[in-house]
């Protein structure tokens, strides 16, 4: 049995892909994918790098995604995605995932060869990082004619000088928010008083008062803080498959029943606005008292 | 420049959880009084087109109830409609249903799909039926502008009489969103877009008149058997639960939230 790991990026998630392939049990070697990323070139430069393996595991950044299915077709296996658990069952590989929007947990099992899965690999425990990833080697000219497409331009957004998935402490704003003032003038002080970054439920995303790489959830960034502060955010379903691994949910809304405060360890039951200057300021007394001890 | 936008109908994802039921023995959701909705990022993907400007074709595969995305559509002013009659199943299946259907309605420039529906959220069908029909896949775009005589146009969606209906656009541009912030992809069509969702491709709210329209026209029926797809091993459900897992909230004045953030971020 032979696993492969496809790194975009050697960083925490190459640990957990190496985790999830120790629990899969047999050989495992990683390619580590460099330079400049064109999705047909890469596609095709992967499918030779990835013959005769039976997993093949990759986390779950923009690329590994778009890349995972398409990978499988062509190797005439299967792809599952968003996998938070792996096991091999009498020889076939099952995947744990979260569906139907976060409300229920399906396990899927593979019926083809490669399982090609894309994982929530901060999820996953460390393995010994495989070996040493291997570049992965490319001819740029050869192969199929499918190069009608280039990505002629990268465009970082200014808040991604560290990943959401690896921030410590969250502080997210929804719709109760009510505009980009209120994230600039009220969220964003806090943020900096406690080294948090920035999310935001995608309520908030879709009104354009923030960024979509904020966006935390089903279909946004999965996070793992030890302390997620949510303010003025229902709690759909959609957004908790975003947070469910974080330690400390802190909910701040004005509403009693809204949901989040099912998930949510501490809570205060008001209006943001009054709540979270008078935060500050407690923190910032907290702060000094801590100083002068 | 001709467009073809798969659109699922799904459970309306927005149910809340403590409606939510399953089925654990068909290992599906129970439908319970959630109503029937077209799936949020299929909607995303017929705005875009129709921002876009074309001769759009809504196609859908999905049980009878399913015309009722395709009636969505239309009102939208989607232009046609096409329904696959069947239960769907694995990605893979509804990537060959959705090619063959699309080989005998086409060709098209561009097909879109949305990035993933909201009810399984596999999110495979646009990157396995670009493979499907061997052409290139975009994935996580949020708009798309057309190539047309020499220049870039986003255009307006006022684009009945534009150039882009009359002739294939000789380049696409897509602005795609990525982890860190967003990508422009250029490329020759034919090609598969996955769509997810912006600020400015929320789906519009079809007039009550178009509506009325919309239940006059006519659909393109076709059956899986007709279309010739045989059933595929990929992947089956096993297991289907719904999580128990319940935090027990305590309420604090702001004087107990400061101190207990201060202690969660003192021990980091
Ligand atoms: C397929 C699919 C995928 C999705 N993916 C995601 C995803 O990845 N991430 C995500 O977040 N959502 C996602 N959603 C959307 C999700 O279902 C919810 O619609 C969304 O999370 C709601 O955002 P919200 O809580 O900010 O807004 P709302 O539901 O409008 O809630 C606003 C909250 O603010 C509170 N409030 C209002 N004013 C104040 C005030 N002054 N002070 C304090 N509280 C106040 C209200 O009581 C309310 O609870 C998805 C949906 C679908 C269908």
């Amino acid at each position: 049995m032979t696993n492969v790991l496809i790194l975009f990026a050697e960083d925490r998630a190459a640990q957990g892909l190496a985790g999830a392939a120790e629990q899969l049990g047999g050989e495992t070697r990683a390619i580590l994918v460099d330079g400049d990323y064109q999705i047909e070139e890469t596609l095709d430069a992967l499918v030779d790098a990835c013959r005769g393996a039976d997993v093949i595991l990759l986390a779950n950044d923009t690329y590994s995604q778009e890349i995972a299915p398409r990978l499988a077709h062509r190797l005439g296996g299967a792809c599952v995605g968003d996998g938070v658990g792996v096991a091999r069952v009498d020889g076939r590989v099952r995947v744990t995932r979260q569906v139907y929007g976060g409300k229920a947990h399906a396990v899927v099992e593979v019926r083809r060869s490669p399982a090609v899965l894309w994982l929530r690999a901060r999820s996953f425990s460390g393995g010994a990082a495989a070996a040493s990833a291997a570049e992965l080697s490319r001819d740029p000219g050869a192969r199929s004619g499918r190069r009608s497409t280039r990505i002629v331009e990268r465009n970082v957004s200014a808040q991604t000088h560290a990943r959401l998935e690896d921030a410590q402490v969250i502080i997210s704003g929804g719709r109760g928010i009510g505009g980009p003032e209120g994230f600039r003038d009220e969220l964003e002080p806090l943020a900096k008083m406690l080294g948090a970054q920035m999310a935001a439920s995608r309520a908030a995303c879709d009104a354009g008062w923030v960024p979509p790489t904020w966006q935390v959830g089903q279909t946004g960034k999965k996070v793992a803080p030890e302390l997620y502060v949510a303010v003025a955010i229902t709690g759909a379903s959609q957004h908790m498959a975003g947070i469910s691994e974080a330690r400390n949910i802190v909910a701040i809304n004005i509403d009693p029943d809204a949901p989040i405060f099912k998930h949510a360890r501490y809570g205060i039951v008001d209006d943001y606005r009054k709540v979270v200057p008078l935060l500050r300021e407690r923190l910032t007394n907290l702060g000094n008292h801590e100083g002068k001890r | 420049m001709n467009i073809v936008v798969c659109m699922k109908q799904i459970l309306d994802p927005e149910v809340p959880a403590r409606d939510f039921r399953i089925d654990a023995a068909r290992r599906e959701a129970e439908r319970g009084s959630a109503s029937l909705v077209t799936n949020i990022f299929c909607e995303n993907a017929l705005e875009t087109a129709l921002q876009s400007g074309g001769n759009i074709t809504a196609l859908t595969y999905g049980p009878e109830s399913a015309e009722d995305t395709l009636r969505k559509a239309l009102a939208m002013k989607a232009n046609a409609a096409a329904h696959v009659a069947g239960e769907g199943g694995h990605p893979l299946h509804v990537a060959q249903v959705l090619a063959a259907a699309i080989r005998k309605l086409g060709p098209f420039d561009l097909i879109l799909t949305g990035r993933e529906s909201g009810d399984w959220g596999a999110g495979q069908t646009g990157a396995l039926l670009a493979e499907e029909l061997g052409l290139p896949c975009v994935s996580f775009a949020d708009k798309i502008e057309v190539m047309n005589d020499g220049g870039w146009q986003m255009a307006d969606g006022k684009a009945s009489d534009s150039s882009a209906i009359r002739h294939p656009p000789s380049a696409i541009r897509v602005r795609r969103q990525t982890d860190a912030g967003f990508e422009t992809v250029e490329a020759q069509p034919p090609l598969v877009v996955t769509i997810t969702n912006a600020e400015h491709n929320v789906p519009r709210i079809p007039k009550v008149r178009d509506v009325m329209m919309a239940h006059k026209q006519p659909l393109t029926r076709f059956t899986v058997d007709e279309l010739g797809v045989a059933p595929a091993d990929y992947y089956e459900i096993v297991e289907l639960a719904i999580p128990q897992k319940e935090t027990r909230c305590e309420l604090l004045d702001v004087d107990g939230l400061a101190q207990r953030i201060a202690e969660i971020t003192a021990a980091l």
